[in-house]
């Protein structure tokens, strides 16, 4: 290969692509430190934490309304909540069940993914269609609930089927033939072995669903989630208020990520003392 | 609602020019994206995949594209707007070094800034399967070309290309359908001049005028079958996964 050039090109290719990617929210903290008289773009007048106060609600006076993100950011953790514990106990149910051949197994696969290759645009229209025919009144707990969970389990799902496709049924087999219950044998067998997928799954399902947008604006009803807050500031002027509640989300959801690592960590180290001691 | 079956709302679709040119549009910023994704996305995933040896240099950097992810997509898209509008950071930066002498106005609220926000924010989407796939060649059937003489340009053309095209679709099938069901950067980027079947459907749900959106939703439907249909006839993805 004539990597000598073609090497550091790629290099700096993909470093400008970083940028890239990076740029726009590099730019979007740096004006959340924008001063109360700045506007949401450059020059930056003075530095200062206002943006940070009045999303808080601890500015006093205020030329700009407050970003209504206090109930709907406790209504979006609820909603996330509740689609992780569903989606996540569904993946790991049908995952199981897929580790059998069964019949119809195929269009079931299929229909299951569905769900997430359909845009929210058309499935939330489409429950809204629903909800109108049926008489049923929207809401963020109801129809907005039963589609975050149609567009997160098949992710959980996926998760679940890849870790039982490297599992080792012998473990199950021994347990079973000693005398123990299936539901003991999940219990204390299984469940052990694939509790990092499991919380995969439970990762992508909160985040996914903590951010889903367009599956939740036709079908929320009258109370807001988080994301359908935010989008409703872009039909007006935006101010620097916005940026700073962006900062703050991506500190959130960076410290899911880094439970979620510690987690996994703590967990891989106890799973490499366990095989240290069969070596033993 | 009104339950009596009627055709009027497909007649005053298929006969208004605004709303044929919208499925214009939304074909036209599908494919549009679809190649950036793919034209922006193929040399990041080639050097990934292919020229980064390390295991743990491979993991670090499919991790930093991923990683925003984990930020509201909604924030992302917004983030747009200090970066290309006229007093934004490219147009502050370019007027620094003296390029331009006056803000460029056609980057923010512009069909450009709806093709920018979209290629960096599917573009992931792209990476991700190339990556996978080129990571599988087994780097001595590169070896053995190149020791038979072949160039790279050949190496290319006739191992590298074709054994990461699996790859290539499976991330054109993301893009097409986050693509074609896309709203909130239109709405948010273009300032209100591009109009995208998306946009048409909360439009309208938005003036409760259900029937014009369903049918909005059933164009949109025929269309992402279709672009779905197509990739799965170029490729067969249970052959080749």
């Amino acid at each position: 290969m004539e990597s000598r050039l073609l090497r550091p090109t790629l290099a700096a290719y993909t470093a400008i692509f970083l940028l890239f990617l990076y740029g726009p929210m590099i730019v979007l903290a740096i004006l959340s430190f924008q001063s109360i008289d700045g506007g949401p773009q450059f020059p930056i007048r003075d530095w200062s934490i206002y943006w940070y106060e009045h999303l808080l609600g601890l500015a006093e006076t205020s030329r700009v309304s407050q970003l209504p993100v206090g109930d709907s950011l406790l209504r979006s953790i609820a909603l996330a909540f509740m689609t992780t514990v569903v989606s996540t106990t569904l993946g790991v149910m049908s995952a199981e069940a897929f580790r059998t051949r069964f019949k119809g197994s195929g269009p079931a696969f299929y229909l299951i993914i569905l769900g997430m290759m359909v845009p929210g645009v058309l499935v939330g229209l489409g429950m809204a269609l629903l909800s109108n025919t049926l008489g049923i009144a929207r809401a963020w707990w109801g129809t907005s609930f039963v589609l975050h969970v149609v567009y997160t389990y098949p992710f959980a799902f996926l998760v679940m089927l890849a870790i039982f496709n490297r599992f080792d049924r012998t473990v199950e087999e021994a347990s079973l033939s000693l005398g123990v219950s299936p539901a003991q044998t999940f219990r204390r067998v299984t469940f052990p072995i694939i509790f990092p997928g499991v919380l995969s799954a439970m990762l992508f399902s909160f985040t996914l669903s903590y951010d889903e947008f367009a599956r939740t604006l036709f079908t929320a009803g009258r109370d807001l989630t988080l994301p359908l807050a935010i989008y409703g500031t872009f039909s007006v002027e935006i101010y620097p208020n916005i940026f700073a509640f962006g900062v703050l989300t991506a500190l959130f959801s960076f410290t899911l990520l880094v439970i979620y690592g510690l987690l996994m960590k703590r967990f891989t180290a106890k799973a490499s003392r366990f095989s240290g001691q069969e070596d033993a | 609602m009104n339950s009596t079956l009627t055709t009027a709302s497909w007649e005053r679709f298929l006969s208004s020019a605004t709303y044929l040119g919208a499925i214009w549009t939304t074909l036209r910023i599908w494919l549009i994206v679809l190649i950036a994704t793919i034209v922006v996305g193929y040399p990041v995933a080639l050097f990934i995949g292919l020229f980064v040896r390390n295991k743990t240099l491979q993991t670090a950097l499919l991790v930093a594209c991923v990683i925003p992810f984990w930020t509201s997509f909604l924030i992302r898209v917004i983030a747009w707007r200090p970066m290309l509008g006229t007093e934004g950071a490219i147009n502050m930066i370019l007027m620094k070094l003296g390029i331009i002498s006056e803000p460029l106005t056609f980057l923010l609220f512009s069909e450009f800034s709806v093709l920018v926000g979209m290629t960096q924010i599917y573009c992931v989407f792209m990476v991700g399967p190339i990556t996978f796939m080129l990571g599988r060649i087994d780097v001595s059937v590169i070896e053995a070309a190149r020791d038979l003489g072949a160039s790279f340009g050949t190496i290319f053309r006739r191992i590298i290309l074709p054994l990461s095209m699996p790859g290539v679709m499976v991330g054109s099938i993301f893009v097409s359908v986050m693509v074609l069901g896309e709203f909130a950067t239109a709405a948010s980027l273009s300032g209100r001049k591009t109009n995208l079947l998306g946009n048409i459907i909360v439009s309208q749900v938005g003036s409760l005028k259900w029937a014009f959106a369903a049918v909005a939703g059933v164009v949109l439907t025929i269309i992402i079958t279709a672009v779905i249909a197509l990739a799965l006839r170029l490729v067969d993805l249970r052959k080749e996964m």
